[in-house]
């Protein structure tokens, strides 16, 4: 049964689905914490809406972080007992909260490694908001519909 | 005149095989630019296509839930209507509802 620990707000041990060469709609081939954006918990089996994570800071090809990418310093990170890491909200993934895709599910902990605090909490909502509002044609859908 | 706003332009050295050039100069040719401008305009063309690309959302969906919409967010302990309203919002948009 699906456990309600995994809240919103939590970073957790999930098989994240990547894209080409792998299968958008199935579970990724390696363990990767990602950050519960939202829960669905009404529907069998819950769902997860999840957001990709990265260790280290942003190294893409803009010199700051693209809208949508927020960093967590040395300091912050350590607040979550994490290494600095950043959070792509440009990456989601809408997934049930199984064994398949969370397998540490059954574990004590159900594979949480921390809870975002709540102004970590807002500060990634308000730039999701941001990011969403744009334009409905930068939003795409991989995987099943 | 050069337009003292606009910074001046960093020249770059690029090396070419022999064919890669020749065909260079026949595509130039097709837009009336030289191999340079040309050049200048591939880079800028590659430039805006990247920015362009990290602008995009992709959601990947789960085979499970092929037609299942992801419905209602959960509503946190103690959260207000006004903020359970806005992060509900957010989501319906996110799936075109």
């Amino acid at each position: 049964m699906a456990d309600p620990s995994i809240a919103d707000g939590s970073f957790v041990w999930t098989l994240f689905p990547f894209g080409p060469p792998h299968r958008p709609e199935l579970p990724g081939p390696a363990r990767h914490i990602a950050y519960v954006l939202a829960r669905n918990s009404r529907q069998r089996p819950a769902q997860a809406l999840l957001a990709y994570t990265s260790s280290g800071p942003w190294r893409g090809a803009s010199p700051a972080p693209p809208l949508g990418v927020i960093e967590f310093s040395a300091t912050e990170a350590k607040a979550l007992r994490q290494r600095p890491f950043h959070i792509d909200l440009r990456c989601l993934a809408q997934v049930p909260v199984t064994s398949a895709w969370f397998p540490d599910l059954e574990q004590p902990d159900h594979g949480v490694v921390a809870v975002a605090g709540t102004r970590h909490q807002v500060r990634i909502e308000r730039a999701f908001e941001q990011l969403v509002a744009r334009n409905r044609h930068l939003i795409e859908m991989r995987g099943s519909r | 005149m050069p337009n003292p706003s606009t910074p001046p332009k960093t020249g770059v050295t690029v090396r070419l095989a022999p064919e890669v050039h020749e065909r260079l100069k026949q595509l130039a040719e097709t837009e009336h630019r030289s191999v340079s401008g040309y050049l200048e305009a591939l880079v800028e063309r590659e430039v805006a296509a990247r920015d362009e690309a990290e602008r995009v959302i992709r959601v990947h969906v789960a085979a499970e839930l092929a037609g299942r919409p992801f419905g209602d967010p959960d509503r946190r302990p103690g959260e207000t209507e006004k903020s359970y309203a806005r992060r509900k919002k957010t989501i319906d948009t996110l799936f075109g509802r």
